[in-house]
Formats: C-alpha cells, structure tokens, sequence
C-alpha cells in the first residue's frame, strides 16, 4: 500500500510537472492580419456613433503551425462615425472600426482596422433637378449607407502578443 | 507607330493596377495603414476578397486572383503582339481578332457562371481573358490603321 502511495504520488507529481511544460507560448507580431467578416447588418439610419458592433475572425490565425485565434472568434468593433442622410441628396455615411479579440488562451488581442460606407449620394441629381425644375426636390435626401452582414474588413494585431497554445 | 503607341496604353495601365495591388500588401505589412490607400483605390474595380486574392507578406493583395490574372493578360497578350516585328503576318487580323474575343467571352462567362473553382483556376482563367483582350484589342487597332491607310 505504500508503495503504491509513492508510485501515485510520482505520477501526479510527474503529470504537474509535465501538463504546463507541453504548452507553448508562440508570438503574434504587430502587423499580422485578421481576416473579418462583420457579425452584425448595420444601416446609418439606425445605429449612431459609439455603437458596438461585433465582427467575427474568417479563418484560423497560424503562427508557427499553431492556431492562435480560432476562426469565428468575436472581434468587438465600434461605429465611430454615423451620419444620417440628409436633404439635397446628402447620402448616408458610416464608419466602423475593429478593437479586439480573444486569443486562444484568452488573451485579449489588440486590434486596429477601419473601413468607412457610404450610401448613394444623390446631391448633383437633386441640385440640378432643384434648380432647373422644382425646387421641392431639394428636399429629396441620399440613400441611407446599408452594409450588410458578412462584409468583409481588414484587421491588423496593434503590438506584439504572446500567445500560449497547446 | 500609332497602332503600336495605341496598343502599349493598356499594358501600361494594367501594370498601374497590379503594382498598387503589391503596394497594397506589402505598405499594410511594414507599418499599417499606409497600403489602406491602394487597397480604398481597387475596391473601386475589385471585390478585394481575401479568401480568393493571393497573399503577398501575410497580406491580401488589392486584387483578387482573377483581376489579377486578367492584367497580367493584358500585358502579356499586349506586349506579344508589340515585341513581334510583324505582328498580324502569319494570323490573318480577323482570325486574331476572333481568337482574342473568344477567348475574352470564355473567361467572361467563367466569372459570371462561377465554373472555375480555386485561386489558382481563377488566375488561369483571368490570365486567359486578359491575353484574349488585348489580342482582340490589337487586333482591332491594326485593323482600323490599315483600313485607313488603304481609303
């Protein structure tokens, strides 16, 4: 019984030493870029600046053969810029950028990326038609920027990162 | 010299194109975001989406594969038909004018039916229509010259 005590013992101590020496930490460098598609539909009529958004990872982030963002991990993103459209056909404009998100060991990753959208502008159309025809058309505004759900967006990691994977 | 001056425009327009692609991965990757400006400039002419681009530095290039391929035709088709002394000697320009439309509504076709599959197919597929364009357009330039010369 005792030396089955020891031998236990051994074991347990062998796998507390040897569980932690098999993960490995990999470097995300600053500049490496994260496909993302947006999680989300978003119009400039209805979200307005400050708004959080989600984005999510397109694929597998790889470093040295090792996954270090799944792909699908959500990319938090923020408007940072909405504007709606307005008379004399100004179109609608929203800019959105990407934060962060979620290594595999949980480490929050840095992000920076932007991509503005902007509606049809109708202002040359309405100006014209307002001056030479009506000028009730210059109440006539722009479309309104749609962007629908999986649009792509670029992302790049803002610093350097140390990532554990298994 | 007109018809060969005509014919170099496109090549060299092509040429823009495919370097502000590069310029656009490789900016992106020594100090972001100053490829941004390349990439914001293609999207006007590409749907720039990276599963079907290639990757130059980890980056997505400013083209897709097929756009690529297509300038990549363009100033292959066009600088094969300028570097020949002769061009349209041994190819009757109608001939070579129709070889290069074909070739052109094929690749076409290919895009809007989405037969090819791959990045690979898709430049192969571009690389085609792009070569056929620039022939057809060649063709058509040499055609109209000498039409002109002989009235």
């Amino acid at each position: 019984m005792n030396k089955f005590s020891y031998l236990l013992g051994a074991v347990v101590l062998n796998l507390l030493v040897a569980v932690p020496a098999m993960a490995e930490t990999v470097r995300l460098k600053a500049g490496t870029f994260i496909p993302v598609t947006l999680a989300e539909s978003l119009t400039s009529e209805s979200h307005v600046t400050g708004d959080s958004i989600m984005f999510r990872v397109a694929n597998d982030i790889v470093v040295d053969g090792k996954v270090v963002i799944e792909g699908g991990s959500m990319v938090n993103g923020t408007i940072t810029f909405a504007e709606k459209s307005a008379m004399v056909g100004q179109a609608g404009k929203i800019s959105v950028a990407m934060l962060n998100t979620t290594a595999v060991d949980g480490t929050v990753v840095t992000l920076q990326g932007s991509k503005t959208f902007e509606g049809e502008d109708e202002t040359t159309g309405t100006v014209v038609v307002g001056v030479v025809l009506c000028p009730l058309a210059l109440l006539n505004s722009g479309d309104e920027a749609k962007v629908g759900e999986g649009t792509q967006g670029r992302a790049i990691v803002a610093s350097n990162f140390d990532i554990e994977v298994k | 010299m007109i018809a060969k001056l005509i014919i170099s425009m496109p090549p060299l327009g092509a040429l823009a194109l495919l370097i502000s692609a590069i310029l656009a991965a490789s900016l992106n990757s020594l100090s972001y975001p100053n490829g941004e400006i390349f990439y914001e400039f293609l999207s006007q002419i590409c749907h720039q989406d990276f599963h079907k681009s290639f990757h130059f530095l980890g980056h997505p290039l400013g083209l897709c594969t097929r756009c690529t391929g297509g300038y990549l035709g363009v100033i292959i088709g066009a600088a094969s038909v300028l570097l020949l002394v002769r061009p349209f000697r041994f190819v009757p320009i109608l001939s070579a004018y129709s070889i290069g439309m074909t070739l052109f509504m094929i690749a076409v076709m290919d895009g809007i039916l989405k037969v090819t599959d791959g990045n690979m197919e898709r430049f192969f597929s571009g690389l085609v229509g792009g070569a056929g364009m620039a022939l057809a357009l060649s063709a058509f330039v040499y055609l109209f010259f000498s039409l002109k010369r002989s009235s």
